[in-house]
């Protein structure tokens, strides 16, 4: 039984590495500054993705900001709450966890309808950036929600005694004591607003321009390697080259983000 | 315990400003959808777009049932293929790897956590999808779909499982070793029926991500709208029918895209309802697993 789950690992590591492998051989072969920093032409078969970096980049800012915040105060809400009514808090964290399990093309629906539509903003980073937070929301509040919770009751019981003010007491009081947890909730949404394909396709929408305003339209990394392959002939050295950018983007920002958890802790 | 204090009344607003700002996008989405939805239902009768074999948005025909089956199949396909694999990766990763291998086996997990899903879909497309041509069958099938969906399943399961068998080996780690018990039948005893609910939770968690991937299944399953007839032929499912035709719809077309949202919306929350009363302890690492 050893040897046989044995193989099974080695055979699911031998494929894994091999398609990563493939991926980055591929790819790696046309990434170079000039393609980094250059707009592209042709529908993206030429040329470069610099407009397509800018608008992942505003995408991954606007949401990792407006998730954050929503999801620090609704995580305090949520604690909060448990003193006033445990039912109350247990509904709102019940809530949460079935938005986290809506799955990504739903939020494009319903950022499409809402912030495209009746907000009338557009295809538009910003409506991206709204439908992509309102998914990334529970992952933050979440993670940050179970910090608080595993706070020493002692300080909490000390700060409440002293009557701290409240903003005071989870701003600089309590804060050591969660922004870990803060944190590991961010590292999660990052990777997963950097992976986000679905969602975005009909929020923020396919231009490959530069943007110039939030309002403007911009697709994201991953919508240009599903445009490559699926619209465009001849498209699959690109595609594979964007993807590489993607991981090695993903992958550095996970890396920079987890080396400061580390300090924090 | 709770006591309101007069100078903390900015606080308290702006908790519950984000609070109600949540609810109200929440709630209008839900209303949305719903909106959408009861404005096919003035043409169309619920019963005939859900079991409607036809799906010509041409002709006002929105069936959505071959959508339906193809979702349901390969990601109940999916499950099938993945989840033995996963548990026999997670028990071997916590139970007898060792040193450097297992640190790799876990390090590769993350790292298939953190692969986009359009990246899974180039990498079916561009690899397995000319092993089918080879064959002579076609390139985009429910097959491929069902593999590619798999490999995205294995490391949810595994992230899952891995939480919970560590827990249990460390509690019963030293009775363990003190009886010199053989590790296949202590896996066998203990540690798979100690974790029955834990599987049952991850596996619940994963039909519900599998019902709800997009951007992979997109690329590799061929998007043809007919109930597939064997494994190798070209499915559509309700996730990829919304991306491939919300571009262009317009009025009923369109509603009937937001209904397939709502069915794919009410199916996964009642899945993450059950998982909701099955995780307890468990919620970390299924918000991990995520």
């Amino acid at each position: 039984m050893k040897y046989s789950s044995m193989l099974l690992a080695l055979f699911f590591v031998g494929g894994v590495l091999s398609l990563l492998g493939s991926l980055f051989v591929f790819g790696i072969a046309e990434v170079n500054i000039d393609y980094l920093f250059s707009e592209g032409k042709d529908s993206g078969r030429d040329g470069g993705i610099l407009p397509i970096l800018v608008s992942t980049g505003i995408i991954w800012l606007g949401s990792m900001l407006v998730s954050g915040l929503m999801g620090v105060l609704i995580a305090i809400a949520c604690y909060e709450l448990t003193f006033v009514s445990k039912t109350i808090s247990r509904i709102m964290l019940a809530s949460l966890f079935l938005i986290a399990g809506i799955p990504s093309i739903v939020f494009g629906l319903m950022g499409n309808e809402i912030f495209v539509v009746r907000l009338d903003w557009g295809y538009s980073l910003l409506a991206g950036i709204m439908s992509v937070s309102m998914m990334m929301l529970p992952l933050v509040a979440l993670s940050v929600f179970l910090g608080i919770k595993s706070i020493d009751p002692n300080l909490i019981k000390s700060v409440r005694s002293l009557s701290i003010p409240k903003f005071r007491a989870y701003s600089s009081v309590l804060r050591p004591a969660f922004s870990a947890s803060l944190l590991a909730g961010l590292i999660m949404a990052s990777g997963r607003i950097l992976a986000e394909t679905a969602a975005l396709l009909f929020t923020s929408g396919y231009s490959d321009q530069m943007p110039e305003s939030l309002f403007d339209s911009g697709r994201s990394l991953t919508v240009h390697i599903y445009d490559l392959m699926a619209n465009v002939t001849g498209g699959e050295a690109r595609a594979y080259a964007a993807a590489s950018v993607l991981m090695i983007l993903i992958f550095t920002i996970n890396l920079i983000l987890t080396k400061s958890i580390l300090k924090k802790v | 315990m709770f006591r309101f204090n007069k100078e903390d009344w900015k606080f308290h607003a702006s908790l519950a400003l984000a609070c109600i700002v949540g609810l109200l996008v929440v709630f209008s989405s839900f209303f949305v959808l719903l909106n959408q939805s009861i404005q096919l239902s003035e043409t169309h009768s619920l019963f005939s777009v859900l079991f409607g074999n036809d799906w010509d948005p041409y002709s006002e025909s929105y069936g959505l049932f071959p959508m339906l089956v193809g979702s349901l199949f390969s990601a109940l396909g999916a499950l099938v293929v993945a989840m033995p694999i996963a548990i026999v990766l997670s028990l071997y990763v916590v139970f007898q790897a060792s040193g450097l291998f297992q640190k790799l086996l876990l390090v590769i997990m993350g790292i298939m956590l953190a692969v986009p899903s359009v990246v899974y879909g180039l990498w079916g497309l561009s690899v397995f999808s000319p092993l089918f041509l080879q064959l002579e069958l076609p390139a985009m099938n429910l097959s491929l779909g069902i593999l590619v969906l798999s490999l995205m399943l294995i490391p949810t399961i595994m992230a899952i499982l891995v939480f919970g068998f560590r827990g249990v080996k460390e509690e019963n780690q030293k009775a363990v070793q003190a009886l010199q018990i053989s590790d296949s039948r202590i896996i066998r005893k203990l540690y798979l029926p100690s974790q029955k609910r834990n599987i049952l939770f991850a596996g619940l968690l994963a039909l519900a991500k599998a019902l709800g991937e997009t951007m992979a299944i997109l690329m590799v399953s061929g998007n043809i709208p007919l109930v597939p007839e064997s494994l190798v032929s070209p499915v559509r499912t309700l996730t990829a029918n919304v991306a491939l035709e919300m571009a262009y719809a317009m009025d009923q077309h369109r509603s009937s895209l937001y209904l397939s949202g709502l069915v794919l919306m009410i199916t996964i929350s009642v899945l993450a309802g059950l998982s909701y009363f099955l995780s307890g302890k468990e919620l970390e690492g299924s918000v991990k697993a995520r």
